[in-house]
C-alpha cells in the first residue's frame, strides 16, 4: 500500500513536472512575459523564463526514474518551488491582478482562488512524497521489552 | 502524567544498579564481566530510546537521551562512551522515526543533493538558454505593459456615446487612443486617434503617456467598452491624472454610427510599431 502510494505520487508529480517544464521551455519569452504579468520581483522574470523549464523537465525525470535518495532530493527541490509557486499566485489573488497562470504554458487560465487552492494540494503531496521516501532502517532486535 | 517523563524509570534504576554491580565485578574480576557491562548498557540505551520513542517524545526531552551519569561508573567511564557511540545510532534510528530528529529528516546528504540539482538545473537553464535561438534575452528583456485593474487609483472615468464624442474631435486638448490590437487599428481607426493596444511595449508606453500628459482628456475606445475600460484602469495605475473617457460600444458602434474613420498608418503609429522591437 505504501509503496504503491510512492509510487503513485512519483508519477504524478514527476508527470506534472515534466508536462509543465515541456509546454513552457517551447517559448522561453512567452513564460518571461507571463512571470513578470504577475509583477512580483519583474526584475527576475527572464531568468526564471531561461531556467524554470529545464529545472522542471530535470526534477519530473529525477522524481520518476532516480533511486530513492535522488528522487527525495527532487521531492524537496519540488517542494521548494512550489512554494514559491503558491507564494505568486496568492500575491496576484490578492493583489487583484488579472492574469494568465502560465503554470503550463500559454493558454493555462486565470489566476484564481483555485489556482491557490490546486498549489497547496501540490505542495501537500510533495510533503507527503517526502515522508514516504524516509529511509526506514531496521530497529535492532528489541532487548528490553 | 510526569512521571512518565522523568529521565530515570524504574527499569531503568534497575538496569542501573545493574551496572553498579557489574562495575564492581569488573574492579574484582577484571575482563571478566566486561562484555556483559556492555550488553547490559546497550540494554539501558536501548530501553531508554525505546520509551522516548513509544510516549511521541517532544524535542525537549530528547535531552532524556544521554548516558548514564558518568560519576555512577567513574571504573567504566570510558567503556561507557564507547557503547554511547554504538548505541546512539539505535538512537537515531528511534527519532527519524518520530521525526523528532531534524538532522536525520534533512540531513547533510539530502541537503547536498537537493542543492546540486537546483544548482545544476539552473545553470544548465542558462546554458541552454544562451544557445538557443529563441532563448529569452536576460538583460535586454523589454516586457509590454500589463493591463490590469489593480491598484485601481482614484479618478473619474466616464462613458460617453460615439455622438457626445464627436464633438470633441478636433480639439487640441483632445485626443483619442485606439486599444485594439494592431491589424484591427489598421484596417480603420477614428481619424488622428493614437494606438494604445494592451500589449504596447515599455517604450511606446512611456511614449504614449508623456503624450497623454499633455492633453486634457483621452477617448479611449476598443473592440468593446470593456476592453477599453481595462486600458483606462492601467493608465490610472500608471498614474495618468488626465481626465479619461471611454467610448461606448467601441468602435463597432462609431462605426455603426457612420462617423468619421480612417485607415492604414497613421501618425502615431510610430508609437505602436516599437512594440515590434520587443521581444
Amino acid at each position: 500500500m505504501k509503496t504503491a502510494l510512492t509510487w503513485a505520487l512519483r508519477l504524478g508529480l514527476g508527470g506534472m513536472f515534466l508536462l509543465a517544464g515541456a509546454l513552457k521551455f517551447s517559448d522561453p519569452t512567452s513564460f518571461a512575459l507571463e512571470i513578470h504579468n504577475y509583477q512580483f520581483l519583474p526584475a527576475l522574470a527572464p531568468w526564471l523564463a531561461a531556467t524554470l523549464p529545464l529545472m522542471e523537465i530535470i526534477l519530473g525525470a529525477t522524481l520518476i526514474l532516480a533511486p530513492r535518495p535522488w528522487a527525495r532530493a527532487s521531492t524537496l527541490a519540488s517542494i521548494l518551488i512550489l512554494l514559491m509557486f503558491t507564494i505568486a499566485v496568492f500575491s496576484a489573488v490578492v493583489r487583484g491582478v488579472n492574469i494568465t497562470c502560465g503554470c503550463f504554458g500559454e493558454g493555462s487560465g486565470p489566476v484564481t482562488i483555485t489556482t491557490v487552492f490546486r498549489d497547496v494540494v501540490l505542495v501537500g503531496a510533495a510533503v507527503a512524497l517526502f515522508t514516504l521516501l524516509r529511509q526506514d532502517k531496521p530497529v535492532p532486535n528489541e532487548r528490553v521489552a | 502524567m510526569l512521571a512518565d517523563w522523568l529521565p530515570v524509570s524504574t527499569k531503568q534504576m534497575s538496569i542501573q544498579a545493574t551496572l553498579l554491580l557489574q562495575g564492581a565485578q569488573r574492579i574484582l574480576f577484571r575482563g571478566l564481566a566486561a562484555n556483559q557491562h556492555e550488553d547490559t548498557l546497550e540494554r539501558y540505551y536501548y530501553h531508554d530510546s525505546q520509551q522516548l520513542c513509544k510516549k511521541k517524545v517532544s524535542l525537549s526531552s530528547l535531552f532524556f537521551l544521554r548516558p548514564p551519569i558518568p560519576d555512577l561508573y567513574p571504573i567504566s567511564s570510558q567503556l561507557l562512551r564507547s557503547s554511547f557511540g554504538a548505541t546512539a545510532k539505535r538512537n537515531e534510528v528511534c527519532m527519524a522515526k518520530l521525526g523528532t530528529n531534524m538532522m536525520s529528516t534533512f540531513d547533510r546528504p539530502l541537503l547536498v543533493r537537493t542543492a546540486s540539482l537546483l544548482a545544476g538545473s539552473f545553470a544548465l537553464g542558462l546554458v541552454v538558454n544562451s544557445m538557443r535561438p529563441s532563448g529569452v534575452a536576460l538583460f535586454a528583456f523589454e516586457p509590454p505593459t500589463v493591463c490590469t485593474t489593480a491598484n485601481k487609483q482614484e479618478g473619474l472615468i466616464t462613458e460617453m456615446t460615439p455622438h457626445e464624442a464627436m464633438r470633441l474631435c478636433g480639439r487640441p486638448e483632445i485626443i483619442f487612443a485606439d486599444t485594439r490590437e494592431h491589424d484591427r487599428f489598421a484596417a480603420g481607426h477614428v481619424a488622428d486617434a493614437m494606438h494604445l493596444p494592451c500589449n504596447i511595449s515599455a517604450s511606446g508606453a512611456e511614449i504614449a503617456l508623456k503624450k497623454l500628459g499633455n492633453v486634457q482628456t483621452v477617448v479611449l475606445y476598443g473592440e468593446s467598452t470593456e476592453d477599453a475600460r481595462e486600458v483606462a484602469d492601467t493608465l490610472r495605475r500608471l498614474g495618468v491624472d488626465t481626465e479619461i473617457r471611454i467610448l461606448r460600444g467601441g468602435f463597432a458602434a462609431w462605426e455603426q454610427e457612420g462617423l468619421a474613420c480612417t485607415s492604414g498608418p497613421c501618425k502615431e503609429c510610430s508609437i505602436s510599431d516599437s512594440k515590434e522591437t520587443s521581444p
